[in-house]
């Protein structure tokens, strides 16, 4: 991976189709750019509820990739790891919500976590928690749909990895912590990092579960998209201006760490140099 | 135990992050009252309700602006929300067979339809039929949903008038607001939406009103819910809606009286 010293030419028709690709992702967002009134984007932000958006969908976000971290890793292990009666249809269940229709992802939570519904009646009974209507709720809705996209990206990493190595550790007499933390974080931490970035951004753009769930209430529910959902109307400019604030955030995490995840041959080499 | 910790943990969790993020948390003497209100009000309810905050300082109304079928589906499950202001009796109806309402329903206000076209109007449409002949020359019209209120009062107006749109002609919005979007944003020529939305949106669109006689008054019934933590100050707030003040704030915007 990464080592071959031969470089390949592409045929010219490579470049025609990325030619069409790329000019799908870019210009719609240079048409987005034409949309904002760049003058006065100042005075649309500052007069729209774009700040505190912009915390609430900061807080949500990473509050997800968190959760889908703490919660997801142990789960792509064992589905990639363990055998037992049912993995396919828990691992069917952990991709569902990236087909939910938006409003039926929010109805779903609700039926459980709400007061009425059989975790959320005990969950107020016992401790005063309601989700719904909550930061805590957006939190919850945004770890629903975006955890999925840590799983299967670690999951695929981890089933792909060549036990050949974990072997040999444990046969030069590596115990089973070393070896995981030796080995195999270190040739997963890429697609650890791609997981994490992929849900973080599901999360920041995550609007349907949200609404229904969470509610769209400025302060304490309303993210970037709810928002710009709301603005978008009545008063354009703000809309646009809050959307664009969005786009750039989104743009520069991609570009700055995306480069950086590197590739598992090099976590392995530089792990191997860290040994004291 | 593996699903009870994947149920448990994002609850903990996440009930973690959000304490340590709201610093600036409502008093605890105040009363805050939650209302789910259509979104064809998101403009005109936060100035009525800064209104009623005036005369009731210990009152902080909180909105939570959706569809109705959203506000609907949310009541339903078990959100948590004090009052309700909806555009149409049927969501309405629903909770009240539900057993959901925490009192009689009233209406606070009405809207009527326009259709609203692109700004130089490129159909020359004039009226309900000319819809139908932009529809027929393979334009595309944007209409609410069936199941919104929006979408059942101008399927109404539209049989009221002997007019057809076919199917495969009709782009379908969620609410009002998506229905307007279609138009404004130039994926269809014309739509049928809220009198009040098209005079939002007046320099983007242009508005060919649908007369009286063929058109219909859309009425957004109020209602305290029965699951409400602050009854006392919702059924305030309903009536406050009825009010002279509130009703005056109503018609700036484009509403009809009661």
């Amino acid at each position: 991976m990464g080592r071959s010293p031969v470089r390949l030419r592409s045929p010219w028709y490579v470049t025609v189709f990325v030619g069409c690709a790329a000019a799908l992702f870019v210009l719609p967002i240079l048409g987005l750019g034409t949309r904002v009134s760049w003058t006065t984007l100042g005075s649309d932000l500052a007069s729209s509820q774009a700040g505190e958006a912009f915390r609430l969908s900061m807080v949500t976000s990473l509050s997800a990739a968190v959760l889908s971290f703490v919660l997801g890793l142990p789960l792509a292990w064992t589905l990639a790891r363990r055998q037992f009666w049912g993995k396919s249809i828990l691992r069917g269940f952990v991709l569902l919500p990236l087909v939910l229709p938006p409003v039926v992802g929010g109805v779903a939570l609700l039926s459980v976590f709400s007061r009425r519904g059989y975790v959320g009646g005990w969950l107020y009974d016992i401790a005063g928690i309601d989700l719904p209507f909550s930061t805590a709720g957006a939190v919850l809705a945004a770890t629903y749909v975006s955890m999925p996209f840590f799983v299967i990206t670690v999951e695929a990493a981890l089933r792909s990895l060549d036990r050949a190595f974990e072997e040999a550790a444990a046969t030069l007499g590596a115990d089973s912590r070393e070896t995981v933390t030796r080995i195999t974080i270190p040739l997963v931490a890429p697609a650890v990092g791609a997981g994490l970035l992929l849900s973080w951004a599901r999360a920041l753009g995550e609007f349907g579960a949200t609404i229904t769930f969470a509610g769209n209430i400025v302060g304490r529910t309303q993210t970037l998209p709810l928002a710009v959902y709301e603005q978008i109307e009545a008063n354009p400019s703000a809309g646009y201006a809050t959307s664009s604030i969005l786009v750039a955030t989104s743009l520069v995490v991609f570009v700055v760490l995306h480069g950086r995840l590197g590739d598992p041959s090099r976590a392995l080499t530089r792990s191997s140099e860290d040994r004291p | 135990m593996l699903s009870f910790v994947l149920v448990l943990l994002p609850v903990l969790l996440a009930g973690c992050s959000s304490e340590g993020s709201d610093g600036s948390g409502p008093d605890r003497q105040r009363v805050e009252l939650i209302v789910s209100a259509a979104s064809s009000l998101t403009d005109v309810l936060p100035d009525i309700a800064e209104a009623f905050e005036a005369e009731r300082p210990e009152v902080d109304i909180i909105f939570n602006f959706a569809s109705s079928g959203v506000i609907s589906a949310q009541v339903n499950n078990g959100a948590p929300a004090d009052a309700v202001v909806l555009a149409g009796w049927a969501p309405m109806e629903a909770l009240d067979e539900n057993e959901l309402l925490g009192g009689e329903p009233v209406i606070v206000t009405n809207n009527t339809l326009v259709i609203v076209t692109q700004p130089d109007n490129p159909e020359r449409i004039g009226s309900l039929v000319g819809l139908a002949a932009a529809a027929a020359e393979g334009e595309i019209i944007s209409l609410c949903s069936e199941n919104a209120p929006c979408g059942a009062l101008a399927r109404q107006v539209l049989s009221q008038a002997g007019v057809e749109l076919p199917d495969g002609q009709v782009t379908v919005g969620q609410d009002a607001r998506a229905t307007l979007r279609a138009v404004t944003e130039g994926g269809a020529v014309a739509g049928i939406v809220y009198s009040t939305d098209g005079a939002g949106a007046e320099q983007r669109v242009h508005i060919v009103p649908i007369p009286g006689a063929d058109n219909v008054t859309a009425a957004y019934p109020a209602a305290v819910l029965e699951g409400a933590q602050h009854t006392v100050e919702a059924v305030s707030f309903v009536e406050y809606l009825r009010s002279p003040d509130a009703q005056a704030i109503f018609a700036d915007a484009g509403f009809l009286p009661l």
